[in-house]
């Protein structure tokens, strides 16, 4: 922490928290876990602080590697449930051929796996470019065209036509 | 769709799910805390005397003034009635979202989006074949009735009909379909906790939130109703011994709102008389 102190990194937490904790939110949907998983993401920044240059790149792969962990914890263990429970996992609801609409969307972005789900969470709501993707995900550019391309595919299949308000 | 559009639907989406979502105010300082824990950790795992400050870290919360001041307490003793007056604050507070209700039953289910401002509610049905339904609420003399509309997407068709409440009432809308499903309406649930016993039944985890199990008898019915253990407001509730209802209080976007108070049937669909009886 010599070359930016506890008041930079404060600041920081303040200026990003409210984007990194959506973030962790769009990739698993559930506020308790984004909340956790931002909360370990800013501990292992306060433990890189001072040794990293750009720091906001890092606290997002911090997001999206502590989203996943808490993610796989909680998948684990509530497959473990159902399995006891004699029960098969549900999977996230098949889309209906006639709504498009926004739960649904986001039921669809996050059946994708999980690399993919934080490309196209970083590219399309972020808005970020191939290769600064590439730089929050540790992956070759390639890997995340790849990646984007296999998601829009599937997102295209899950898609369907708009809704029109009932007269 | 094309990437552009499919982009913009995703864009569109998460702004949506996302607003209204803060980071705790005091998140820098517990990152600190729980960082020179683990510093104290590693130093003594690596043979360097740190026990004290890991003592401390458990202990003590460290301030940024770098004065050392003991935690908040834990509150040790939760009585059902603070909890209770606490569940009715955040019950009064509903307005400001848009409430999910989840119920899971073998072969099917039943989400309901509810909008305790206006009572309207929008309710998608999966079964056999998914139905969608919205239920307006509105008051002709005596009675509150409701408008609703449903689309059934098996057979791709929709209808409109009014039903009418089974007594008449001088209630007003906002009302939802409580008459309809009790203990869905935030002030059906105020009415229940002030008028039966309540007590605390157990804590435990519910949809991965600390919550507190207020049980309420009445001489009908007993209600397992979950409430988070910090922000009191509902997570989830078991009426008798049925399946349990899964609760979500979602931000106020606006498109939620257009979702859950404007019924939308897709083009293609055809209109059909309402069926003789609901």
């Amino acid at each position: 922490m010599q070359q930016r102190g506890w008041s930079a990194f404060e600041e920081f937490a303040h200026a990003h928290g409210d984007s990194l904790i959506r973030l962790s939110y769009a990739l698993c949907g559930d506020r308790g876990r984004a909340e956790d998983a931002v909360q370990e993401a800013l501990t292992r920044l306060y433990l890189r602080w001072g040794r990293i240059d750009d720091p906001l790149p890092y606290a997002r792969r911090c997001v999206i590697n502590a989203t996943n962990d808490e993610w796989r914890r909680v998948s684990r263990l509530w497959r473990r449930e159902s399995d006891a429970a004699g029960q098969q996992a549900e999977l996230p609801a098949a889309l209906d051929d006639l709504v498009a609409d926004r739960d649904r969307l986001l039921q669809a972005v996050r059946s994708l796996p999980y690399g993919q789900r934080a490309v196209i969470v970083l590219r399309y709501w972020h808005q970020l470019s191939e290769p600064e993707t590439a730089q929050v995900l540790g992956n070759s550019v390639g890997t995340v065209k790849s990646q984007a391309s296999r998601a829009i595919a599937r997102l295209r299949q899950l898609l369907q036509e708009e809704l029109s308000p009932a007269l | 769709m094309n990437e552009s559009q499919i982009a913009e639907a995703v864009r569109s989406a998460v702004d949506d799910a996302t607003a209204g979502l803060t980071a705790r105010p005091d998140a820098a300082q517990r990152a600190r805390r729980q960082g020179r824990r683990r510093r104290a950790v590693r130093g003594l795992l690596t043979g360097v005397p740190a026990i004290a400050l890991a003592g401390a870290g458990a202990a003590f919360a460290v301030h940024g003034s770098g004065a050392v001041t003991a935690a908040a307490p834990h509150r040790a003793v939760l009585t059902a009635a603070y909890v209770t007056r606490q569940a009715e604050t955040a019950l009064g507070q509903a307005g400001h979202y848009i409430v999910r209700t989840t119920k899971q039953m073998p072969g099917a289910s039943n989400i309901t989006w509810s909008d305790p401002a206006t009572g309207n509610e929008w309710q998608m049905v999966k079964g056999s074949d998914t139905i969608y339904q919205w239920f307006q609420p509105y008051r002709d003399g005596s009675y509150l009735h409701w408008k609703i509309t449903v689309a059934d997407m098996g057979n791709r068709t929709w209808y409109s009909d009014t039903v009418r409440a089974f007594e008449p009432t001088k209630q007003q809308p906002p009302s939802n379909a409580a008459a309809l499903s009790p203990f869905t309406s935030p002030e059906q649930i105020k009415q229940a906790l002030s008028s039966g016993k309540v007590t605390i039944a157990r804590k435990s985890t519910v949809n991965g939130q600390a919550a507190v199990d207020l049980q309420l008898t009445t001489k009908s019915t007993q209600l397992d109703y979950w409430v988070n253990a910090q922000t009191y407001q509902p997570v989830e509730m078991v009426v008798g011994s049925g399946h349990a209802v899964d609760i979500t209080w979602l931000p106020k976007t606006k498109s939620l709102v257009t979702k859950v108070n404007t019924p939308r049937i897709p083009a293609s669909f055809q209109h059909v008389s309402a069926p003789a009886q609901h």
